[in-house]
């Protein structure tokens, strides 16, 4: 019975095609079928049940052959690039895809590392929950600073779709009256531990506007019916998300979209199925389908529909639209204007600042908290800064010293053991997320002999900072090493990463490469997330982004889903694609 | 299959040496012990001597007090898989040569291999080494911060160390962002 709503070979004409299965194409299924349209949902790794599959959940380290250490050969010889993860480790490395199998090609000397999730829900079994509106400060950034081309939206075209998608997701945060970060609709947010109450309290007052307030994460803080129904409870503060969470305490698409999605009986599920190209038909210049090799036995297969999104991760979905050439667009499906692969965005992360705080020796926390406090964006609001356009949030906060760090700290023996014991210094650390401009130059295109076992072109991606995005990332360091010392930490130590510690990609928010914008000639999508010029196929994941802001980009990208999703039946019921 | 039978039996003689020289009760804790050997892959790394003096290192560091030390969770064998199995060549080759260096200072100075002293010298050699100062040099110091962090590791990642000796909570229920202190607050293992 589960497996149902699976189809491999099918002959039926389908009202929507959605390829990929991550945070909007499981927002896209969700929509669409629940506005009655018959759905395929198309992914090219293997199915995930939600609970059953998470096999890394409930394991405590000393049950795990390598206590939630890589194999050291596995790690070097099938995940070179995705060990880089933060949250690779051996509890979730089956949800991260195998370099070794999918393996993509960089220019020397400009390493990027592309972190990929290759089953049912994509990367949103392991992504990192943090859930920002942006604010017309960003979309209108590009217009006004000329890198870039303008976005076609503003704030209030999407500000009713965030509300939708985060009365669905369940976002826990503070309404703090922001201009620069909008609220929205809040479940309650998570507590600030002793220090960092302390310390917001401090900072606040010292840095008016801005201000610390609690990140705002698509984890349950509470659940409401509308998560209940979901079959979602709230957060146990586990802080083992990246693994799978049976409560359905964070958002991810086993947890949030398909449960409807599977509700209304529309969806169907073809998996192990990797999406070769759009299907074109130049007599009618509509999108007819897409062209499949299955994962496993390398057969091909066609699947039809009225509409095609795609929603395959922003890099992804790009290489689909490259792949899929023909006589009216040998460069690229849509690719009319010839900015296909072009302008390619990470988040700059890898600087910030850290030092040890003093007292509070008879405060602890309990729990592992899924998010953390957060200072959104001050730079070049109010004031112009000389060095860099655009800006960064800090997020960080406060924690006591546990054995991890006992062996750097003189001694052996009873004593030694005994100091463990007893919960450690505190200490503060703020790390930055900054915009980065979108340039021509920063781009993928199809390796030209190079394949992969499916017979599928690498994708090779040319990527590298600017020297704006570098005097921002030393502006990050300074800044946070002075708000520390301001807020009275001792010891306070700046970090930048080098090019090697933290090359672009692995910030994990790759953005643009598809982007919207108000004229074909310089953009692929309009302001519907539809392309220029196939008017029944749309890309709505981050490869649509025209620029990047601050912000952690999941929210918006869900926002972009359900609005085109909606302008998707509309138009079908209009007979207009 | 002969080169493992030999390893696992040589991993059991330095067993048995091991809780000789370290004064344990035979009774209770080779058993406990030896069943651990058994979940240990033989294709390890560290040889049968070097196997020993990690574990009677890392009982130095961890020692059994009211709650079981470091040999009592089989650290050393822990150790010995994670080496073999997680650790980059040059990390392996670094932690051997930190046992190989324990090991010449101890008989250059005392004419014995560091696992044969009396507990007082190898105290005091433990004090010199993690100071840095003679006969050791500071340059030794961050080989044995490496140890001990290994040591830390197979300790508190194991079922005792993280559930005796600290406070083990898998399913907190949500997060309390204070809580006071008292003298019964341990530190959380996670």
């Amino acid at each position: 019975m589960e497996a149902s709503f699976y189809i491999k070979e099918s002959a039926e004409q389908y009202d929507a095609i959605v390829v990929g299965s991550g945070i909007t194409g499981g927002w896209a299924a969700k929509e669409l079928t629940e506005r009655g349209l018959k759905t395929l949902m198309v992914e090219r790794g293997r199915p995930v049940q939600h609970g059953v599959d998470y096999l890394g959940e409930n394991k405590d380290p000393w049950v795990m052959p390598n206590r939630g250490l890589v194999d050291a050969k596995v790690a070097e010889e099938q995940y070179a690039i995705q060990r880089q993860c933060y949250a690779f480790d051996e509890h979730t490395k089956h949800f991260f895809n195998n370099d070794r199998d999918m393996p993509y090609s960089t220019p020397e000397g400009r390493p990027f590392s592309w972190i990929r999730g290759n089953q049912l829900g994509g990367k949103s079994l392991m992504w990192a929950r943090q859930s920002y509106r942006w604010s017309d400060l960003d979309f209108e950034a590009n217009l006004k600073d000329g890198h870039g081309v303008d976005w076609p939206i503003r704030y209030a075209d999407l500000a009713p779709w965030y509300s939708h998608v985060e009365r669905h997701v369940g976002i826990s945060g503070g309404k703090e009256g922001l201009d620069v970060l909008p609220d929205g609709e809040f479940l309650p947010a998570f507590d600030f531990n002793s220090v960092e109450l302390a310390m917001k309290k401090k900072f606040d007052a010292r840095h008016a506007p801005a201000r610390m307030i609690m990140g705002r994460t698509a984890n349950l803080r509470t659940a409401t019916e509308a998560q209940q129904a979901q079959g979602r409870v709230q957060c146990q503060a586990r802080h083992q998300c990246q693994r799978g969470c049976s409560f359905g305490a964070y958002f991810s698409t086993q947890s949030s979209t398909l449960p409807p999605a599977l509700r209304t009986g529309r969806l169907r599920i073809a998996t192990d199925s990797i999406v070769h190209s759009v299907i074109y038909d130049p007599k009618t210049n509509r999108a007819t389908g897409v062209r499949v090799i299955d994962a496993n036995t390398l057969a091909t297969r066609e699947y039809h529909a009225k509409v095609v999104l795609l929603c395959a991760s922003t890099l992804a979905s790009t290489a689909i639209l490259l792949n899929s050439t023909s006589s009216a667009f040998p460069t690229g499906l849509a690719n009319s204007s010839g900015v296909l692969g072009h302008y390619l965005m990470d988040h700059l992360f890898g600087a910030g600042a850290s030092g040890r705080v003093e007292g509070f020796e008879d405060d602890y926390y309990q729990g592992r908290r899924p998010t953390a406090p957060y200072i959104p964006r001050f730079r070049n609001v109010l004031e112009r800064h000389p060095a860099f356009l655009r800006g960064y949030a800090l997020s960080g906060g406060a924690g006591r010293e546990g054995w991890q760090s006992a062996a750097s700290k003189p001694g052996f023996g009873k004593d030694f053991k005994a100091m463990i014991r007893k919960p450690g210094p505190w200490h503060f650390s703020l790390g930055g997320q900054g915009e980065m401009l979108p340039r021509y130059e920063n781009m993928v295109s199809l390796h030209p002999t190079r394949k992969d076992k499916w017979g599928m072109p690498l994708l090779h991606i040319d990527c590298s900072y600017s020297d704006n995005d570098r005097r921002m990332q030393h502006d990050i360091a300074d800044t946070a090493a002075s708000i520390l010392d301001d807020l009275g930490v001792k010891d306070v130590k700046k970090h930048v990463s080098s090019l090697e510690e933290w090359p672009p990609g692995l910030s994990i928010h790759e953005m643009g490469t598809a982007r919207m914008g108000r004229d074909p000639k310089t953009s692929i999508l309009n302001g519907h997330n539809q392309a220029h010029d196939v008017p029944n196929l749309f890309v709505t994941d981050g490869a649509s982004m025209a620029s990047s802001a601050w912000q952690n980009p999941s929210l918006t990208f869900m926002a972009l889903t359900a609005r085109a999703c909606a302008y998707v039946v509309d138009e079908l019921k209009a007979g207009r694609i | 299959m002969t080169l493992h039978a030999n390893r696992g039996n040589a991993r059991r003689t330095a067993l048995l040496r091991l809780g000789a020289l370290c004064g344990l009760t035979l009774a209770g804790d080779i058993p406990a012990a030896l069943a651990a050997a058994r979940r240990t892959p033989a294709a390890a790394l560290l040889t049968a001597d070097e196997l020993t003096l990690t574990g009677v290192l890392a009982e130095l560091i961890i020692p059994r007090t009211e709650t079981p030390g470091a040999l009592d969770v089989g650290a050393h064998y822990t150790i010995d898989h994670l080496l073999d199995a997680c650790a980059r060549a040059e990390d392996q080759a670094t932690f051997r040569a930190g046992l190989a260096r324990i090991d010449t200072v101890a008989r250059e100075h005392a004419g014995k291999p560091f696992r044969a002293l009396p507990a007082v010298r190898q105290t005091a050699m433990l004090r010199a080494l993690d100071g840095g100062t003679a006969p050791f040099t500071p340059a030794d110091i961050a080989a044995f911060r490496k140890l001990k962090s290994y040591v830390a590791f197979a300790y508190y990642t194991s079922e005792p160390g993280a559930m005796r000796e600290l406070a083990y909570l898998p399913v907190p229920g949500g997060f309390t962002g204070y809580v006071k202190v008292t003298p019964k607050t341990r530190t959380w293992a996670i």
